[in-house]
């Protein structure tokens, strides 16, 4: 992975070129079409300029050698009107590669999103994603991203065809300046190199600070003096407008203000993030525009000097000079531009890797046997697991069986290993040490997609999208409407449902306002029930449910508890909990504590463990519902 | 939309400033805050008009001089001198105008920060109406997306427009020599192409509003993809085919549109190139017939096709950045919409009081949080070291309070509702306090009280409270209950006086709220809510929530909501960095300890009122019951009010309230209202049924 502050190392060329070779062979995949595109692009705008050029060189050498007039206007209104229609064709493919650059860059980022949706969780979960997309984010604060290699593609094209342009029509130019007397040619030549040179020596001796400043990555102690939260709070990244409420009573105003605005007012602060960069990148603009000017002004100079020896009709001085400005131009600009390429393709490069990243985790191609009867076993044996970058075990020498109709209640402390439990059985993760077995099988031998066929699961954290009801009942864009209403009223959704039934969208409502302002909201608990409904819908033969009921009300709580044979039906379920009440509904439960299971059995059995854990959460808990 | 309808009252969610109002707006921003930039503006305007002046004379200066040698001398230093200048003139562009960007970009995260901290004192009330989120995103949204902000927009469009206007002139002067009437040709034509491009930018502002929709839709779809909240999810389920068979319906759809619009606009393009081979054409023609006629030489030639062809590139310039300053422009009005909503007032002291953050009363003395003698610190950090105000930050207040006098007659209307201005101090009020409602009423659907138009709210619309009375008596420990959406939350929010009731009155100890600063009455409260404020700041401010803090009393908090111990062994001072944002040992923390934190958080204010708004749904038992143990410990003396879904809480308190409809139904002790037998007898037995059961077995077994 590049880390931030290699953008800044001079890499040899070669290097440079590979990368601007992987981005533009990326590009190339997703529109094989562009790249000729644009090549014809630049080489119908190079060819209108030098033909503009040759016709005014024509045109004035026409009138200064006393050409007829006629025959001067014939060809002048036919050059004319031949540029018009390779600048209309140019025009029609600018048009079209803005339409195609456009989709690229959208595409492009729709194309890391579904990555990650590919990826396995673990990875996806694991820090060394995190840090490959916190610097993917980083690489592309400043600048365009992909948008940044289009734009330095088209200079760069556009330069070779300029050079190549300036040599084929003025080449001759050269002959004049070796004829005759050879010494101030010479001289005059000199001369002009070495400022040239000098100049883009300035030129990049700038670029290099001002890119440094840019890109530099910061220490921590420059962190530390230099973080103001302006973005992460305002773009309410780091901060919810339900904040306002502690804001207001605590009267942090204050603090907030200094965080958000103070910090980035202070002199040092200042100076840190715009005063340093911009010397680097005045600097660089202006010595630039320096070696641009004596291109152009050097050019007219050289060549009028030449003339003036004698031997070039006056309309060449204009065609010798324009290429002579263009060489000199294009040189600047293939030097500079290529810098800038490269650099902006260099920040691809994490996520290049990002899409060629490949999972890790052992696929088996087992298929999963499909039971009407729903008979399958699962059980844990000793089973070790720690998460990725975490000293602690999340579980340790974990076993447990679990048989087919049997309903597990699991109770714990915060961080016992609960939820981790069902991270493996879904085969999230797999487990460091041991393994977990269904049939007898372990689970790394099936293939994955047919295996997680076998859970329905909501978890603490649930997520529903901005989209149909249905489809979210579903997970999928097809859906049997009636099945998911059928779902939806077991869950406790029906009252809601009739609802939007009478507003009119019913199943096909969208939730929320994030993808379409016709969306409805719905309360927390009413997400729950729906969530709730999309495990129903999905009728797997293992039914996990992990703290179902946090965000309802008592009664709404009782009311799934009343469906929740519905729910399992005679399906195998485990269930999670922090309220001790629905343990009731298992027949055995079990104990965690510290990643371990410590206790398995039933209630009555474990609270007769009068030491046990069980006993104490319970107590906690059952202390005020018992009359004193 | 509306506002344009006519003499209705104007929704103050939408401004119509002008763009030459809206240009002036963002040069007195400059003005203000980097005075220099005026100056880089007008060298930039300057030098940027006389470029391209300049090169069209080069190579006529160089024709000349090779057509008429005998004068070869005098032209060759012309042309020598011309062209240094061209070199001098051409560095200076270059390094202003990327001053000029360094600059405004740099002076975006002012404004970003200025609409923050107005969001931060706008009435809470309104920072939760749809129309004002919605403003905000804009607001946002026109400030963060560099080089499509509006400040870009209108700081490039504006000086772009000037120097293009300038060079038109001049190349129009140099023309006019020729002919007048050819001028006022081409001048003409090129108010055709304006017209022509106007009409194409017209054209593409009409698809802003679908692109603006699908764009939406892809981003939506695209980051619920890598969401990595819903990995979990997508994974089990197999969403993955489902949201992806979604993007591509948006790719096709956004496909279509690209096309129907390029093909649209390329229309437009391809008929201002046929004007400009057509005039190019001309000027050939004319400029030859000129030169057999013997008025001009091959130098003039070449300088007035120059300037003829150089024309056209001037108006696409002025079209593109009038376009470019209508769309900022546009984007800008959302943003000083934002900035002009009216504020809450804070009361006497005003906005002043209570940005100094004058610290919580201490827990050293609730007598001198009575008596009203603390000093008055300045809050702001820096103080600290330099004792002086952040340079900038007076003008910022100014700035983004913008002007004052139409704001404070709303909102002084508001807030005080007929009465006088504030004229008491808490200090007066004897602890514990007493709290009483009095015929109050309050409704999500009530309009935003400085302006006439219905909020859209519609997932909270309708009225909460309808006359409704209540005495929280000093010292009374109050224990909430009901179910989802029966008010209590809304309850709590005027409690705290974050909410103000549209009808009757708060008294504190049986005065009115109102006759005491709204900043004074938040000093009353420590409350938990449900959404966890944990800010990555250092811990001492976490806690305390103030810039300064006393680092005795952060640590007796940290210790009394059981986190000292653990902090100690993890090296943790008030220094250190909450969350890995800036250090990546920053300190996290688990969903427990959160909830300890936050607990810290109301120790070390020490308020005489506190309350909880349900904050251990997500707590193990032991968790839970650990917290409210010290929650009570913490409540002596003080008046408290606890909502929670699990009853369990509502045996700690003195009275229990059961809120249904926004009525309290049923209130009593825990005892009294089970020996009712009605609501609260009802849900109380739902939930304790099998915990009872079990009390009888255990019963049994012992």
């Amino acid at each position: 992975m590049i880390q931030e502050s290699e953008l800044l190392k001079n890499l040899p060329f070669r290097q440079n070129l590979n990368h601007i070779r992987t981005t533009l062979g990326m590009i190339r995949r997703m529109d094989r079409g562009y790249w000729p595109c644009q090549a014809v692009y630049c080489l119908l705008q190079t060819g209108a300029e030098y033909g503009a050029l040759i016709l005014s060189a024509y045109v004035v050498n026409g009138l200064t050698a006393g050409v007829d007039f006629g025959g001067l206007m014939r060809a002048a209104v036919l050059v004319c009107i031949l540029l018009g229609v390779l600048k209309a064709v140019s025009y029609a493919l600018k048009s079209s590669m803005n339409i195609r650059k456009d989709l690229m860059a959208r595409r492009y980022d729709s194309m890391q999103k579904e990555k990650l949706a590919e990826l396995d969780f673990a990875l996806l979960d694991s820090p060394r994603l995190r840090e490959m997309q916190e610097l993917i984010q980083r690489n592309n604060n400043w600048g365009s991203g992909i948008y940044t290699v289009f734009w330095y593609m088209e200079p760069m094209i556009t330069a070779v065809l300029r050079l190549v342009g300036a040599v084929a029509a003025g080449g001759t130019v050269f002959r004049y300046l070796g004829g005759g007397n050879t010494l101030p040619s010479v001289c005059v030549m000199l001369t002009l190199a070495v400022f040239f040179l000098l100049g883009m020596k300035v030129v990049q001796h700038y670029q290099k600070i001002g890119l440094y400043f840019m890109y530099h990555f910061p220490s921590l102690e420059e962190k530390k003096r230099f973080t103001s939260h302006t973005w992460a709070f305002a773009t309410l990244g780091r901060y919810q407008y339900q904040n306002g409420k502690d804001v207001r009573i605590y009267g942090a105003y204050d603090l907030m203000k200094h965080w958000t605005h103070d910090k980035a007012q202070e002199k040092e602060y200042r100076d840190y993030y715009v005063k340093r960069p911009v010397v680097g990148a005045v600097g660089e603009w202006a010595a630039r525009g320096a070696m641009g000017g004596l291109g152009t002004a050097g050019a007219y100079f050289l060549v009028a000097w030449l003339a003036l020896r004698g031997g070039i009709p006056v309309g060449t001085v204009i065609l010798f000079a324009g290429c002579l400005a263009n060489l000199l131009e294009s040189g600047v600009s293939l030097v500079l531009d290529f810098q800038e390429l490269a650099l902006a393709c260099r920040k691809q490069a994490g996520i290049l890797e990002l899409l060629s990243l490949s999972n890790e985790m052992y696929r088996g191609s087992l298929p999963m046997e499909k039971r009407s009867d729903g008979q399958y076993t699962i059980e844990f044996s000793n089973v070790s697991f720690r998460y990725p970058g975490s000293e602690n075990y999340a579980l340790r020498h974990f076993s447990l069986k679990l048989n087919v109709g049997e309903k597990l209640a699991i109770v714990g402390r915060n961080g016992s290993g609960k939820t981790t439990m069902i991270k493996l059985l879904c085969r999230l993760y797999d487990p460091d040490e041991g393994e977990i077995l269904v049939n007898g099988v372990d689970i790394r031998k099936f293939r994955q997609e047919e295996y997680v066929r076998l859970f329905s699961v909501v978890f603490q954290d649930f997520q529903l999208f901005s989209l149909m009801l249905a489809e979210n009942v579903a997970s999928s864009a097809e859906f049997e409407g009636e099945r998911a209403e059928r779902c939806l009223k077991d869950s406790g959704f029906g009252d809601r449902l009739e609802k939007l039934k009478e507003e009119g969208e019913g199943i096909r409502s969208y939730l929320y306002k994030d993808y379409t302002d016709a969306g409805v909201e719905i309360s927390g608990g009413e997400a729950q029930k729906i969530a709730i409904a999309r495990a129903v819908y999905k009728e797997a033969p293992f039914v996990l449910l992990d703290e179902p009921t946090a965000a309802l009300d008592p009664l709404a709580e009782a009311e799934i508890y009343a469906n929740f044979d519905k729910i399992a039906g005679e399906k195998t379920a485990v269930y999670i909990s922090h309220r001790l009440s629905s343990c009731r509904f298992c027949k055995k439960i079990a104990v965690f504590d510290g990643g371990r299971l410590v206790q398995l059995g039933s209630h009555e059995e474990l609270l007769a463990e009068e030491d046990g854990i069980y006993a104490k959460l319970w107590n906690a808990q059952a202390q005020y519902y018992q009359t004193v | 939309m509306k506002a344009k309808e006519g003499e209705k009252a104007v929704s103050p969610y939408e401004k119509h400033y002008s763009i030459p109002q809206n240009i002036a707006y963002y040069f007195r921003f400059y003005r203000k805050n980097v005075p220099v930039f005026l100056w880089i503006a007008l060298a930039e305007i300057l030098v940027g008009a006389v470029v391209p002046y300049i090169r069209i004379y080069l190579p006529k200066f160089a024709i000349d001089l090779v057509a008429a040698p005998a004068d070869g001398e005098r032209l060759f230093w012309r042309l020598g001198g011309l062209g240094l200048l061209y070199v001098l003139v051409q560095a200076l562009y270059q390094a202003v105008r990327e001053s000029k960007y360094h600059i405004y970009n740099g002076r975006r995260n002012d404004l970003l920060s200025a609409l923050f901290l107005k969001s931060l004192r706008v009435p809470y009330r309104d920072t939760e109406r749809g129309e004002v989120k919605e403003l905000y995103q804009k607001s946002m949204e026109s400030v963060i997306y560099g080089d499509n902000s509006s400040l870009y927009r209108i700081t490039y469009g504006t000086l772009d427009v000037i120097m293009s206007v300038i060079s038109f002139v001049l190349y129009s002067t140099v023309l006019s020599v020729l002919s007048p009437v050819v001028t006022a040709l081409l001048l003409a034509l090129a108010l055709v192409q304006y017209a022509l491009s106007f009409a194409r930018i017209r054209y593409l502002e009409w698809f802003r509003v679908l692109d603006a929709d699908i764009g939406r839709r892809r981003r939506y779809l695209s980051n619920s993809m890598g969401n990595v909240k819903a990995a979990k999810e997508i994974r089990i389920f197999g969403m993955k085919e489902w949201l992806k068979s979604r993007l591509d319906k948006v790719f096709a759809e956004m496909k279509r549109l690209e096309k129907r619009k390029r093909r649209s606009e390329n229309v437009f393009v391809q008929i201002n190139g046929a004007l400009t081979v057509f005039r190019d054409a001309c000027a050939y023609a004319y400029l030859i017939w000129q030169v057999f006629q013997g008025n001009i030489g091959a130098g003039d030639f070449v300088l007035y096709f120059g300037a003829i062809t150089g024309f056209s590139g001037f108006v696409e310039n002025i079209i593109r950045n009038v376009g470019m300053l209508r769309q900022g422009s546009n984007d800008l009005n959302y943003y000083r919409a934002y900035l002009e909503l009216p504020e809450e007032v804070l009361g006497s002291e005003s906005l002043e009081a209570w940005t100094t953050g004058k610290e919580a009363p201490g827990s050293e003395s609730l007598e001198a949080w009575t008596t009203g003698k603390e000093p008055l610190g300045s809050g702001y950090p820096g103080a600290r070291s330099t004792g002086k105000e952040a340079p900038g930050s007076e003008s910022l207040e100014a700035w983004t309070t913008g002007r004052k006098s139409p704001e404070s007659a709303y909102s002084g209307k508001e807030d005080t509702n007929g009465s006088d201005r504030p004229r008491r101090h808490i200090s007066e009020l004897t602890l514990p306090v007493e709290i009483t409602f009095q015929d109050v009423s309050f409704s999500y659907s009530v309009p935003n009280a400085a302006c006439g138009d219905d909020s859209k709210d519609k997932a909270v619309s309708g009225q909460i409270f309808r006359h409704f009375n209540l005495t929280i008596h000093g010292g009374e420990k109050v224990a909430l209950v009901g179910v989802n959406g029966a008010g209590k939350t809304t309850f709590v929010k005027l409690l705290c006086g974050i909410y103000e009731p549209q009808e009757g009155r708060i008294l504190l100890n049986g005065i009115d709220r109102r006759e005491f600063p709204r900043a004074e009455v938040y000093r009353l409260f420590s409350a938990v809510f449900q959404e966890k404020f944990l800010p990555p700041f250092l811990v001492g401010e976490s806690v305390s929530l103030q810039a300064e803090w006393n680092e005795e009393r952060v640590w007796k908090a940290l210790g009394d909501a059981g986190l000292k111990e653990s902090f100690t062994e993890r090296g943790i001072t008030s220094d250190s960095y909450y969350g890995k944002d800036i250090d990546e040992a920053g300190v996290e923390l688990s969903g427990g300890q959160e909830q300890r934190f936050l607990l810290a958080r109301a120790l070390y204010k020490d308020a005489p009122i506190l309350v909880l708004d349900e904050p251990t749904a997500a707590l193990d038992p032991i968790a839970e019951s650990e917290i409210y143990d010290s929650y009570l410990k913490f409540s002596e003396n003080k008046t408290a009010v606890f909502i929670s879904h699990r009853l369990a809480s509502t045996r700690f308190s003195d009275r229990i309230l059961l809120l249904e409809g926004g009525r309290v139904l049923e209130e009593g002790t825990h005892e009294e209202l089970i020996a009712r037998g009605q609501r609260y007898a009802e849900m109380f037995q739902v939930q304790s049924s099998y915990y009872e059961k079990s009390a009888r077995e255990k019963e049994a077994f012992s």
